[in-house]
């Protein structure tokens, strides 16, 4: 068994839980509270964690597929396995492809998509055929460089002065329910409900004390961080502004002006999201792969090139990046992601706890006799 | 199956070498814009670069560009779309036109007050290449004219607007620079009203729009910041004087540095004799307040700074006097604030962003107003402004008592 420590999982909960979110402004749809709608997203995904995190602790050891499996019996465990599978691959998809669109719309228009793809497909597909310990490393690596790269912006921003914090009000001029209606389901389902993938990880944490611990602390971190990256673009474009761009953080990150000579900081914004985006479709990748290997009896390496085949291909199923947006952001976010984050752990939490209810009434019942 | 790894890793190296053959751009295939205008004729676009002759800006003694070529070249096209009369302008250049200097738009009044600014800010917040830190800046005249002149001391005259409105901005509050992601959030703002500078010609164009020019000391044609130009949505709809651009810089919290000048006494009896009260630092609040259905914006002014100059005959160095000193500058701020706001109303725009203020702080007054169809009317100002004269910098007395004890024998 591949061991991890428990900073090694810090800094991929972090790395994982960054990863394309801070690009966009959750929850613009009520406009200036769209960070209400984030801090709902981050509580409501507090619980989401709890759940998974009582998932697994009372398994110490097994993955996602073996608790599946030793609950719901063969035949259910078998066809929700490969539901979770097709699941991982399809968000894994989802990250490869707004990848190569952000590159597309910012950096290099005439590169063609595919090949974008192919180099992200092979750098994961490379650090996945690795195994689990050694992506688990690159992210520890890379979570530094990343940290400081978004301390250096938030200072830079502050710096060149363009944040106008009375934007942020009158703060909930229309009252709590559209920023719930906002939050639940989709600001769950993306980015918060996603660590979901993680119960494929936390199986090879060599402190399992700490893992309820790391797990969390790491989740607030990300999650004030998030948060204060949403502030930031509403402060900084105006919450209309903000509604109509594709990507606003990396507008906001444009408006930095310091002393005439350090502009146009775009590059290390999309270096940053990059790393994100490897991590979190990486993660997703491995994810997919490690369930597979429970499936089907082949090596892991072979495994590992036919679930990247199969990313690499899904990802030309949007014809276009405003329809991939769409069926992401408008599709799945409300009606399939729900699904594989909340239905199925909360019926596996459940199950989980009506047996081991069972387990102790039954331990009572014949500890008299 | 060893050789699988290394396979994949020749597979990873190889797409190291081919990005970017795609989206290459050499330095001499481009040309770089350093300022844009946009004017409109008939149904059609007309949009003008000035193009930065990089021969000609390479040499190393500096100054006015006087060598024997322009340093800028400029040419218009025109199309029905923004980006179709871009597209027309490969039609006549050698090289790639490479938008991301590009520090200035121009926009002429024709364009502002009939076609309104909303497809020409979607044209520019879209492609990545466009900076929305560009400064905008409104003409009366036609656009282009402005990218003709060329400007003594500075050779990129797209660059030398974009440094005049930084250095007015920094030392006259009345001129403010506005950047395109400013601008556009303010025209989308319902609740105020968009302000841009405008850039005139004053002289002889043609004149200055030669090479020779440069070589005169007298320039024939100077370019300069005039007036302010007041929009309403996305349409212009007034322009501002001077007094009241400084009007507005009071009511909108961007007094920085300013010059009030005021008479000896507030009968204004002694004509002939002004002062100068310099400006260091100012702050306004601004606050609204709903009594009985009625809406009250108090408007605070704190200005402190110094007395820069006299022609009063008066003792400086007595509390009294400038108590009473600094009682005349704050009716002098009061009076602009007052004249503004009437021409504002006037020419209904809320250029001081009143009703975003209220918006923030009663939202159900705001709720109200809004559906008013004159709201700006329903809105009484309450001006309070404090003035305090820090020092009368290196002499304390005027010069002007020194004239009189010379007259006594």
């Amino acid at each position: 068994m591949e061991k991890i420590d428990k900073y090694q999982l810090i800094s991929m909960t972090i790395l994982f839980m960054i990863g394309s979110t801070p690009l966009y402004e959750l929850g613009i749809g009520v406009k200036q509270d769209a960070w209400i709608v984030m801090v709902a997203g981050l509580l409501a995904g507090l619980l989401l964690l709890a759940l998974y995190l009582y998932i697994q602790r009372n398994h110490a050891g097994m993955d996602f597929f073996q608790i599946l499996n030793t609950h719901l019996g063969k035949l259910v465990g078998t066809v929700l396995s490969v539901c979770y599978v097709v699941y991982f691959a399809y968000e894994s998809m989802r990250n490869t492809r707004e990848f190569g669109d952000i590159i597309n719309i910012s950096f290099l228009p005439n590169t063609p998509l595919s090949l974008l793809m192919l180099v992200m497909v092979l750098l994961s597909g490379y650090a996945i055929s690795k195994g689990v310990e050694v992506f688990f490393r690159v992210a520890e690596f890379m979570f530094p460089f990343t940290i400081f790269g978004y301390a250096a912006l938030f200072c830079l921003i502050i710096g060149s002065n363009i944040i106008h914090l009375d934007r942020l009000l009158p703060v909930m001029e229309h009252g709590l329910v559209p920023i719930l209606e906002q939050a639940i389901p989709e600001v769950i389902s993306f980015p918060f409900g996603q660590i979901v993938v993680f119960l494929m990880f936390w199986s090879h944490l060599n402190e399992k004390r700490k893992m309820v611990r790391v797990s969390v602390y790491s989740y607030l971190f990300v999650g004030v961080l998030l948060l204060l990256f949403n502030v930031l673009n509403l402060a900084i474009l105006d919450p209309s502004i903000t509604s109509i761009t594709t990507f606003p953080l990396l507008r906001s990150v444009r408006l930095i002006q310091i002393a005439n000579f350090l502009e146009r900081l775009d590059p290390v914004i999309i270096l940053l999201i990059y790393i994100g985006i490897f991590v979190k479709m990486t993660a997703f990748y491995l994810g997919a792969v490690l369930g597979l290997a429970h499936l089907v009896r082949i090596s892991r390496f072979k495994l590992t090139v036919f679930v990247g085949a199969a990313i690499y291909g899904m990802s030309f199923l949007a014809p276009n990046f405003i329809y991939h947006v769409w069926i992401g952001f408008a599709q799945n976010l409300k009606y399939h992601f729900p699904v594989f984050q909340i239905c199925i752990p909360a019926l596996l939490a459940a199950i989980i706890f009506c047996k081991s209810w069972n387990d102790k009434k039954k331990k009572r019942a014949k500890q008299p006799s | 199956m060893n050789r699988w790894p290394f396979l994949i890793l020749l597979l990873l190296i190889v797409p190291l070498f081919v990005t970017g053959c795609w989206d290459s751009k050499e330095l001499n295939s481009l040309s770089i814009i350093s300022a844009t205008s946009i004017d409109r004729e008939r149904d059609h676009w007309v949009v003008t670069f000035q193009v930065i002759i990089p021969q000609a800006i390479a040499t190393q003694t500096g100054g006015g560009g006087a060598g024997s070529q322009s340093p800028t070249t400029i040419f218009s096209t025109n199309g029905r779309t923004i980006r179709e009369a871009m597209q027309n302008a490969s039609l006549e250049t050698s090289r790639m036109l490479f938008f991301a200097h590009n520090s200035i738009l121009i926009l002429s009044e024709k364009v502002a007050r009939e076609e309104g600014v909303g497809q020409i800010l979607d044209f520019f917040l879209r492609p990545f290449e466009s900076r929305e830190t560009m400064s905008i800046l409104l003409t009366k005249g036609k656009a282009s004219d402005l990218l003709e002149v060329l400007i003594p001391l500075e050779k990129i005259s797209g660059n030398a607007v974009k440094r005049v409105i930084d250095q007015s901005q920094r030392n006259l509050s009345q001129v403010q620079n506005i950047k395109l992601i400013d601008f556009a959030a303010r025209v989308a703002d319902p609740n105020a009203s968009a302000m841009v500078p405008e850039l005139q010609v004053s002289g002889n164009l043609k004149g200055q729009s030669s090479l020779d020019a440069l070589k005169s000391p007298r320039n024939e044609a100077v370019i300069k910041l005039g007036e302010l130009g007041v929009f309403r949505r996305d349409k212009l709809v007034g322009w501002l004087n001077g007094e009241e651009s400084r009007g507005v810089a009071w009511l909108s919290n961007r007094v920085k540095n300013l010059i009030i000048v005021y008479p000896c006494s507030a009968k204004g009896g002694e004509r002939d004799s002004l002062s100068s009260f310099r400006v260091l630092k100012s702050s306004t609040k601004l606050s609204s307040e709903i009594q009985g259905g009625k809406v009250t914006m108090k408007v605070q002014i704190n200005a402190r700074g110094v007395l820069d100059e006299t022609g009063c005959k008066m003792d400086l160095s007595n509390p009294r006097v400038i108590a009473e000193q600094q009682r005349i500058i704050a009716k002098e701020i009061n009076g602009e604030v007052v004249s503004t706001w009437n021409r504002l109303r006037t020419i209904e725009t809320d250029a001081p962003g009143f009703l975003d203020v209220i918006h923030r702080e009663h939202p159900d007054a705001w709720k109200k107003l809004a559906q008013s169809k004159h709201p700006l009317d329903e809105i009484t100002i309450r001006p309070q402004i404090r003035v305090n004269i820090e020092h009368t910098d290196m002499i304390n007395k005027p010069y002007s008592t020194l004239l009189e004890q010379n007259k006594r024998p």
